[in-house]
């Protein structure tokens, strides 16, 4: 490395001096030796006039190219966890399809959407990305990059109800893929040993945890660390208890036109003392430990229920297979103490989204038709290890999902993220930070709510 | 008089041992299995188990990555010395306004902080063709690197003194002459130090390249490196063996440059 | 004439010589400011097409925004402290292996190598210490701590010591080279004029660092206030808002709140505060540097 900059440097160089000792100057060798290395000058000056025409960048609409031609289409996701999986059912689409190529970029879920929105501000083309209902896929929806996909045949692979839940302003701009129940994990030994129940309403999960704590174990493994981790779960009990509990069924509609405040919706305070509470049960280090750390706690015995997602399964698997086998079960997770409004929160995630600029959106749409096949809903469903929408794809992927079958067979699901489909309001962050300073007590219940409040205030007037 | 250098030894021995604990676990975790390290944190493994760098080797595509790296920084910093090397002695020759207003533009443009210019960034290098390229990436680097290469040259050619030059203008030498022939000689140190410096930065820099390189086949190391850390990744052994693999190239060029980076500061590149 | 005519030609070679930094500078750094800087005047939302003109209003918003203020106060707080104890630090380390010190080469290495590390990978090893390291470590000694990043009292204390560990290196060899440059004779005469080694330190040593502890309380002070990938990968702000600083709150703004323009502007804001942090102390800097 050092060797190659330095013969640049010096035959560079070495080009000014022959000509420059000699008494007599004639610069020209020169100017051309230091034009070499600076060439991208001139090409300076465009940018500046493109940065300017920003409301006429979309010049490159959509045409469709020839069928039989051989096309790449990208694919951009933010399953970069099971990136391996996802590239499998790529290449099973590649080999049926052989004209068309598809170029994968997983991303992880943190910088994703800051890739996302830098790529097609940028005027860059990415022909099928995920994308979640609700803030994100409005603000894409209403940037003009989504393509509707409300009258596309596949979309018939879907219940009408998810499709209605996964909506945008009424019309259908993601196809919804992952399904993934987020419930409790827990520990069938510990429960045992202690003679607990599971339980079925929110006093009966916290007589449980006290038990627990009593023994001298943890109740809850929580990765605050991880922010996300905190938001998952707050973002899930505070519309849960707002639309069915505290019946508040437009909150989230009217926040979005600044008519409701989180002072005025009772469920606010019902989180908080969940949160609280959660906080009180959990390891010690609560928001020290990240999301594997509480899957290592979990896996290890150390704690008795752990709040996730499908995502930790093949981490304990490999951990700890006799807990994976046959010592842990799953059970919804009752933010209510209405037992028959307590269901199986079920969601989707990583929905796929066709780019309205595309060039190739016919072979963009001959993979979300595959995907939204029943063979393409199965390698989902096998290769990454979780469950898929698709109607009629199997969902043996653990064996503690066995526990689940009952909910998902009586269609006992609920969707907890689709009573904020018409909001852009993205308050799980600033949620999640006012609770941190909540659990160390440098503010009360009442402080956040109203922090909350002057957040929306100054973010969405 | 012993005493105290035998409990100054100890002290900086024992800083030494805290400074080297991190990298220390993160060789040990990279020895391990995933089993190993969840029954117990630090206990060394029963036996040398090479496997996470054969996995990580086998799935990362590591040598390609090596050379993006290898390539992306070569021509940076190349770039960088020969652009700082010519400014940052014009400069320090001609103390005229013009030339101090230049200094301090380049001295306010470390300043700019990379959440302003990302973007915009991102444009240019789309509308310039320069992305997935080696060179528009390390053009973009060039520009960065220029300006803390000034700032080192120009204060190493004002401590270098100006008679010989003088001596060699009467002579009939040009500037490009005596540049090439008096100056360029005597900047080896200082030339050192900006090499390392900046090889540093742009080996480990990570968010440009995930801006400007997204085709898989020109992922640089700490690029890789990302995609190894997956979100809810539970792999981190594996993921350790390749930070390790990563590391160590640049501790090599490290170790190696040593000597000259000492050198080259001690020759005057800090009388700024 | 003929006089103006060579002059140009002196002069020309050496405006040449600036021109390849120049470009590279206007390519890399200008043209992106410059284009920056005209998002800031808009109300952009970082995707959408559209984006209409609103004058100073996201810059009268950022002075009534008192999350900015509680940012660049936690800002202000982790770089000074950082500076100070990294260039106390790393100046110790540099007097006690610039000369007599056994194996100095190889303590040389040791303390340089968190430096060669990506800030990534380092995030990544020190919360895991933190979380599971150290309490494991210290158990054996009958301690019981939980993680610094944990707590929103200790997590700046916990970003700091890591900020400490990763940059003592640069500093320490431009001290050390700094003290190479230290006359022997010099210190030679003041031992046979009696002096002790605080006091060499204080009378010949430190005068002649001058320009060495300048560039690095330069370096090290403007390297932490832009601090961002520490922060990101390790705390991302939190618990709480308790190490929340500029470049993770702009980063925040502009890509999760949707307010692009809004976090423009406060780039530029900071831009500012930059420059003028850099004037200042280089101002007060080379007045004592000829004091002395």
């Amino acid at each position: 490395m050092k060797r190659s900059a330095g013969i640049i440097l010096s035959s560079f160089l070495l080009t000014v001096a022959l000509s420059a000792c000699g008494g007599s100057n004639d610069g020209n060798s020169a100017n051309n030796a230091s034009g070499g290395s600076a060439s991208p000058s001139g090409a300076s000056e465009p940018a500046g006039t493109a940065s300017a025409s920003e409301s006429a960048s979309p010049s490159a609409s959509a045409s469709a190219p020839a069928d039989d031609k051989p096309v790449t289409i990208t694919f951009m996701h933010f399953k970069s966890d099971v990136t391996d999986g996802v590239n499998k059912i790529v290449e099973q689409f590649e080999s049926e399809n052989p004209n068309i190529k598809v170029d994968v970029q997983p991303v992880k879920y943190d910088d994703y959407y800051t890739l996302l929105k830098t790529k097609m501000a940028g005027g860059d083309v990415v022909d099928v990305f995920t994308l979640n209902a609700g803030a994100q896929a409005k603000l894409f929806k209403d940037g003009g990059y989504l393509e509707d996909l409300t009258d596309q045949p596949f979309m018939t692979s879907f219940d009408p109800g998810v499709l209605q839940a996964q909506a945008t302003d009424g019309r259908n701009y993601i196809m919804p893929v992952n399904a993934g129940p987020i419930a409790v994990y827990y520990n069938k030994k510990i429960f045992g040993d202690l003679g607990i129940e599971v339980p079925r309403t929110y006093d009966a999960l916290m007589a449980a945890a006290q038990k627990i704590k009593d023994a001298g174990k943890t109740p809850f493994a929580l990765g605050w660390k991880d922010i996300w981790t905190l938001g998952m779960w707050s973002t899930r009990d505070l519309p849960s208890n707002t639309v069915l509990v505290a019946k508040q069924t437009d909150f989230f509609d009217k926040l979005e036109k600044g008519q409701a405040k989180f002072a005025d919706n009772p469920a606010m305070k019902t989180t908080l003392d969940h949160a609280m509470q959660l906080f009180k049960y959990g390891n010690k280090d609560q928001l020290g430990v990240d999301y594997n750390g509480s899957v290592d706690l979990f896996a290890r015995g150390d704690a008795a229920m752990l709040y996730s997602g499908t995502w930790p399964l093949a981490d304990i698997q490999k951990k700890n297979p006799d807990l994976y086998n046959v010592g842990m079960g799953v059970f919804p997770y009752p933010f209510s103490n209405d037992e028959s409004l307590n269901k199986l929160e079920f969601n989707p995630d990583a929905s796929l989204a066709v780019n309205s600029k595309s060039q190739h959106k016919d072979a963009a749409m001959k993979f979300l038709a595959f995907m939204a096949s029943k063979e393409g809903g199965d390698l989902w469903v096998k290769n990454v290890n979780s469950l898929s929408y698709v109607k009629g794809t199997s969902t043996d992927i653990a064996p503690a999902m066995a526990d689940l079958k009952p909910y998902l067979d009586n269609g006992q699901t609920y969707d907890s993220q689709s009573y904020m489909s018409h909001t852009t309001i993205d308050w799980g962050t600033p949620l999640s930070q006012e609770l941190e300073k909540m659990f160390f007590g440098k503010e009360t219940e009442d402080q956040v709510i109203r922090n909350m409040d002057d957040w929306v205030a100054k973010n969405h007037n | 008089m012993r005493l105290t250098r035998i409990l100054t030894f100890a002290l900086v021995a024992l800083l030494a041992l805290v400074f080297l604990f991190p990298l220390y676990v993160a060789l040990l975790m990279s020895l391990k299995t995933a089993q190993q390290t969840f029954q117990s944190f630090y206990a060394l493994p029963p036996s040398l188990n090479l496997s996470n760098f054969v996995n990580a080797w086998k799935t990362s595509q590591y040598p390609t990555a090596i050379l993006n790296s290898l390539l992306v920084t070569a021509i940076s910093v190349a770039l960088i010395i020969v652009a700082s090397a010519l400014a940052g002695y014009a400069i320090a020759r001609r103390n005229k306004p013009f030339y101090n207003f230049i200094f301090v533009l380049f001295l306010s443009g470390m300043m700019v902080p990379f959440q302003v210019t990302m973007l915009p960034l991102y444009k240019l290098g789309k509308s310039l063709h320069l992305i997935n390229t080696h060179w528009g990436l390390s053009l973009i680097y060039g520009g960065m690197g220029v300006q803390m290469g000034v700032l080192f040259y120009t204060g190493f050619v004002k401590g270098i003194s100006r008679e010989i030059e003088e001596a060699a203008r009467i002579d009939g030498c040009s500037t490009p002459g005596i540049f090439a022939r008096i100056v360029l000689p005597l900047l080896k140190p200082v030339t050192a130090t900006v090499l390392v410096l900046n090889a540093l930065y742009i080996w480990n820099d990570f968010l440009l390249p995930l801006l400007y390189l997204q085709d898989k086949h020109y992922r640089t190391i700490p690029l890789q490196q990302y995609f190894f850390f997956g979100q809810y990744s539970s792999d981190l052994n594996l993921a350790f063996a390749y930070a390790v693999m990563g590391m160590l190239p640049i501790i090599a060029f490290f170790l190696f440059m040593q000597r000259f980076i000492i050198k080259g500061i001690a020759a005057g590149a800090v009388k700024g | 004439m003929a006089q103006w005519k060579r002059n140009l030609r002196g002069e020309m070679w050496y405006l040449l010589f600036l021109l390849p930094g120049i470009l590279l500078f206007v390519l890399a750094v200008l043209v992106p400011l410059v284009t920056g800087a005209r998002y800031s005047f808009t109300d952009w939302d970082g995707v959408s097409p559209k984006l209409h003109y609103t004058g100073w209003e996201n810059y009268a918003n950022a002075f009534r925004d008192s999350d900015l203020w509680d940012t660049l106060g936690n800002t202000f707080k982790f770089a000074i402290i950082v500076t100070i104890l990294v260039n106390i630090l790393s100046l110790l380390l540099a007097l006690l292996l610039d000369t007599y010190l056994k194996f100095r080469n190889g303590f040389r290495t040791i303390f340089f190598l968190p430096n060669v590390i990506s800030i990534v990978l380092s995030g990544f090893v020190w919360s895991y210490n933190y979380s599971q390291g150290f309490p494991n470590l210290l158990r054996y000694f009958g301690l019981d701590i939980t993680s610094p990043l944990g707590n929103p009292d200790y997590a700046m204390l916990g970003l700091i010591l890591v900020a400490v560990w990763q940059g003592v290196g640069s500093p320490m060899i431009i001290y050390i080279a700094g003290l190479q440059g230290v006359p022997g004779e010099l210190i030679e005469s003041a031992r046979i004029d009696g002096a002790g080694v605080f006091r060499i330190f204080q009378s010949v040593k430190l005068p002649l660092l001058a320009p060495s502890i300048t560039i690095n309380l330069l370096l090290v002070l403007t390297g932490s206030l832009k601090v961002f990938d520490l922060v990101y990968v390790t705390t991302n702000g939190g618990p709480g808002f308790a190490t929340e600083v500029i470049s993770t709150f702009i980063y925040k703004t502009s890509f999760a709140n949707y307010k692009a323009g809004y976090g423009m502007a406060l780039s530029m804001i900071f831009f500012l505060i930059l420059v003028i942090v850099t004037i200042v102390q280089l101002a007060i800097f080379r007045r004592r540097e000829v004091e002395m």
